[in-house]
């Protein structure tokens, strides 16, 4: 049956595979821009793991999935197409799986052999600078496999008794949010988000091809998750529209400025939001530092993330949020270092065992390396780094990628007492880092990236191999000063890791220049506290419709209002509740538990009711006038049946006629 | 298992406050070729959409083959054969092609049968069904739903749109392929003469409601047509169900005239005479509403 199902299908929607010649092209086209980035961004580089190559590659997919899935019910949907579809002696499942057979088999035909062209292709040496590992294929491996997600969402679309213009669409939200945990997540988390969505996906598209969606007569498992699918679009679409419509009331101000405020070579203020964490500060040939400094488009990471949830964990609800003086409270941050690194999924070093974890805990001024990992495994949490994505050149002559030296250059102060030593500039005495081999390193140090300094030891990092080494401190002051060279075209001499300025570590910004004078120097003696944050329209409605999770979207929300917020929306939202239960005649125990759900679980809790439950027709009762459930016989208020309609004297029946309610 | 093919106990179902069938109860015995009549909107395909589980009634239930029609299984879907509004047919396939898909699902898939019929309407196997004629398209649907050889043949209104050669040659059909054996048929259409030459049992459905259930002969039985010359006026008659001028005479169609009201009108001068089944359906479904709206027991009449 599924076989006839298939073949069927396939031969039907044989049309779709003029998408392999169309994502052929897309898949040239991204190749072509992969070649260009060196050029153009001096902070890209060319590897099939940028950012916007996968995320071109994955939304290529995903349209594709998509098209197939409407594609493959479309044509069914019509009264009769779909009579002859399902009236015969098989299944739903197995028209079902039938269909979702022939979707991904078109699919596979038309997304695989592009991906794997370009793949081959980066693998081939001299294509690509940088070196290459298998594994570096895993995050668009995955996207194939993730985006078969939409496939069965498009089905589920066409299936759904929605208008177009109404929530038909609000399937799309389950597959977003499954890629959402799947785009920078662990290969593990990847595969389970991704089964987690074709499980709910499945079964409501299941139910709904069973009963041609009609809740009704759905069982309450396939209802339920019907829900869970729809929640996530009923709650966010209507608090984007209304976000809008309260910031265009009374704008909310941001979180935090995003910027640096540097006055006479002093850093005034240090603030971040989510997406943009301050991370270097520039100055032009003149020397000047440029204030208003332009802030790295960064893309929020696994382990950013994790210090924002820290540091709001350490600040929400407390009065300390207030205090001056930030140090004190000892927060964690997370050091990413090399930039390069933003935005690449860490699953994928997870995969290769090329990563290292570097938490430093700003203390007064000093810093300490708290945890690493590492291929030697001592593991405390993620980080990652970008081992390969400076240096590299491409020699035309040759064709060949040639991975430079790195020069990190370090005040004797610091550095280790032997290799040549300059004078900059500015009278302070310089050793050029790339003769660190000398404290043990290997041969290979050539390619050193970054030095970590910090008054107990000093971090040679590797940036080929990412093991790194620690020897001991020749100094005992305390520094945090981390040097990095990349480009020698690039003024800046120093990356100051995000949000250090802002926790309150004491730092010290040294510049060179590429030939190994100093540039400048700022010392930070200390932080001013960050802008207090005002509370917004659209913070109050993100409260209101996420309860349990609203104290962590809003840590600044004085305590009471923000359980005033909590307690209102509860009891509206359980009184509302009550309300449609009463006229939907429920059970006194469906009003209880709905009635506790939305109290917990505010206007999400509603939604989550107004989709689980079936909700009965009411039509005007032709004894008592007063509106009565379609569906039962006897009147819930007057006790009358609905009357069978007798034709009178002009009715020809040659039986009995039973009553309807016999 | 019971004599009855198909039973409907109260199914009505409401679009929106829309009442499309209210509150049907029939059955249709085995062998039985049952002949469903009503004008558009009466509530027809719905009442067969119930029946064959792709629609769940609002109240009441139904039961098809011995299975309540919500969960019909498999096996018991491969017994009835339906051919629905429209003729849906896989247009990119040829008549071969679909043939040989369908017989993928039926284990009793006769193909004879599909052949005869398919040849009947001199159909070719290489004919993409998206080019045939509205007429070969519900040929195609036909054979397709009696190869299998179906115990039970739903079929929803199969001569809509056709031209006359095409419908006699859909009649034949059902009568050559069906007729003599003991399969059930439930037909819906518009065809009177069609239902006068097939049917055994006529259930007339009007405005939502079953206003005749009965065989083909006790409903003409029970049904009565008087002139009456040179009047205009409706007289006050028990059992009125429409009337008609034409000329100088009225002319009246009685269901159930008991002796007391013909006696009257036979007094008055009218003359009795029987009519068609045509005749007959037709009087029934010219009614409006007012008969059906008023309370249980009122008279029904055009009047």
């Amino acid at each position: 049956m599924i076989g006839a199902v298939y073949r069927a299908e396939l031969r039907a929607n044989r049309i779709a595979l003029v998408a392999l010649p169309v994502l052929s092209m897309a898949m040239y086209g991204g190749i072509r821009y992969l070649r260009h980035l060196h050029t153009s961004n001096a902070y890209s580089y060319q590897s099939i793991l940028d950012d916007a190559f996968v995320g071109g590659v994955f939304l290529a997919m995903a349209i594709t999935a998509l098209g197939l899935g409407v594609l493959h019910i479309a044509r069914d949907t019509g009264q009769g197409a779909w009579a002859f579809l399902m009236h015969r002696p098989a299944t739903p499942g197995q028209i079902l799986l039938g269909k979702l057979a022939s979707a991904l088999t078109i699919y596979f035909a038309v997304t695989a052999p592009p991906l794997l062209a370009a793949i081959f292709w980066a693998a081939t040496p001299g294509h690509l600078p940088g070196p290459w590992e298998w594994g570096m294929a895993l995050p668009s491996l995955v996207d194939l496999l993730g985006a078969t997600l939409y496939i069965v969402t498009g089905m589920l679309i066409v299936l759904r008794n929605a208008r177009w213009f109404g929530t038909r669409l609000f399937p799309l939200l389950v597959p977003l949010c499954c890629t959402i945990a799947m785009w920078d997540s662990r290969f593990v988390t990847a595969i389970c988000a991704l089964l987690i969505g074709w499980f709910i996906l499945l079964a409501v598209t299941w139910s709904a091809m069973a009963t041609r969606d009609r809740p009704s007569i759905q069982r309450w498992p396939a209802r339920l998750l019907t829900s869970i699918a729809l929640v996530p679009a009923s709650i966010l679409v209507p608090v984007i529209f209304a976000a809008i419509i309260a910031e265009y009331i009374r704008p909310a101000t941001s979180f935090f400025p995003h910027q640096l405020t540097l006055r006479d070579g002093q850093l005034l203020d240090s603030t971040y939001d989510a997406q943009q964490w301050t991370a270097r500060i520039i100055v032009n040939r003149q020397d000047q530092v440029l204030t208003d400094a332009p802030v790295l488009p960064l893309k929020l990471t696994e382990q950013r993330m994790q210090s924002t949830m820290l540091y709001q964990d350490h600040n929400a609800w407390s009065p300390r949020a207030q205090a001056p003086n930030y140090r004190r409270f000892g927060h964690y941050y997370a050091a990413d270092f090399g930039s390069a690194s933003d935005g690449l999924r860490s699953w994928y070093y997870q995969f290769s065992k090329r990563y290292f974890v570097c938490y430093l805990k700003p203390i007064r001024g000093e810093a300490f390396i708290t945890g690493y990992i590492g291929q030697n495994g001592s593991v405390t949490n993620k980080a990652r780094v970008e081992p390969f994505a400076q240096g590299s050149r491409l020699n035309s002559s040759t064709g060949t990628f040639v991975i430079e030296p790195q020069r990190v250059y370090l005040p004797t102060s610091i550095a280790p007492p032997s290799g040549p030593i300059f004078t900059s500039p500015a009278g302070e005495t310089c050793r050029d880092a790339s003769y660190l081999p000398a404290y043990g390193a290997k041969p290979e140090d050539a390619r050193l990236n970054y030095v970590i300094i910090t008054d107990k030891a000093l971090y040679l990092v590797d940036a080929q191999r990412i093991p790194f080494a620690r020897m001991p401190h020749p100094s005992n002051k305390p520094v945090v000063t981390v040097a990095i060279t990349p480009d020698p075209d690039v003024y800046m001499a120093l990356y100051q890791n995000e949000n250090a300025s802002y926790i309150g570590g004491a730092s010290v910004f040294v510049r060179f220049r590429a030939d190994g004078t100093k540039l400048a120097q700022i010392e930070i003696p200390e932080l001013q506290p960050p802008l207090k944050k005002t509370f917004g329209n659209s913070d109050l409605l993100m409260m209101a419709l996420f309860p349990p999770f609203g104290p962590l979207i809003d840590a600044h929300l004085p305590p009471g209002r923000g359980l005033l917020v909590l307690a209102t929306q509860s009891v509206i939202a359980a009184l509302g509740a009550l309300m449609i239960l009463r006229r939907a005649r429920a059970s006194v125990i469906s009003k209880i538990l709905w009635v506790i759900i939305a109290l917990l679980g505010g206007v999400s809790g509603l939604i989550l009711m107004a989709g689980t439950r079936s909700w009965p027709l009411l039509v005007r009762c032709p004894a008592c006038g007063k509106p009565r459930r379609a569906s039962v016989l006897q009147c819930d208020h007057c006790g009358a049946n609905f009357p069978i309609p007798d034709p009178g004297p002009i009715g020809i029946f040659d039986t009995t006629r039973e009553p309807a309610h016999a | 298992m019971s004599d009855y093919v198909i039973q409907a106990n109260g199914l009505t179902r409401y679009f929106g406050q829309k009442c499309a069938v209210d509150q049907v109860s029939f059955r249709i015995p085995r062998g039985c070729i049952a002949a469903l009549l009503g004008r558009n909107g009466s509530g027809k395909t719905t009442l067969m959409r119930m029946l064959l589980g792709m629609l769940e009634p609002t109240r009441g239930s139904s039961t098809i083959l011995g299975h309540q029609s919500l969960a019909i299984p498999p096996e018991a879907r491969g017994r009835i054969g339906y051919v629905a509004e429209g003729h849906p047919l896989y247009p990119w396939m040829t008549v071969g092609q679909l043939a040989a898909h369908q017989s993928r699902f039926y284990p009793t898939w006769n193909n004879t049968v599909y052949r005869s019929i398919v040849d009947h309407f001199q159909l070719n196997d290489s004919t993409r069904a998206g080019s045939l004629s509205r007429g070969q398209r519900a040929g195609v649907a036909l054979a397709l739903a009696l190869a299998p050889e179906p115990e039970l043949l739903v079929l929803d209104d199969p001569s809509l749109g056709l031209d006359p050669v095409a419908r006699r040659a859909i009649l034949e059909v059902i009568i050559n392929v069906c007729g003599g054996g003991d399969r059930t048929i439930l037909l819906s259409t518009h065809e009177m003469q069609d239902v006068e030459r097939i049917a055994d049992r006529v259930l007339i459905l009007d405005q939502s409601q079953l206003v005749a259930d009965a065989e083909k002969d006790y409903l003409l039985s029970h049904v009565q047509e008087f002139i009456i010359d040179n009047t205009k006026q409706n007289p006050d008659i028990r059992g009125l169900v429409s009337t008609r001028n034409q000329g100088n005479s009225l002319h009246l169609i009685v269901a159930n005239a008991d002796e007391a009201g013909a006696g009257a009108l036979l007094a008055a001068g009218a003359q009795q005479s029987d009519v068609t089944l045509e005749d007959a359906v037709i009087a029934y479904l010219s009614r409006r509403g007012s008969a059906l709206a008023g309370p249980a027991g009122q008279e029904g009449g055009a009047a």
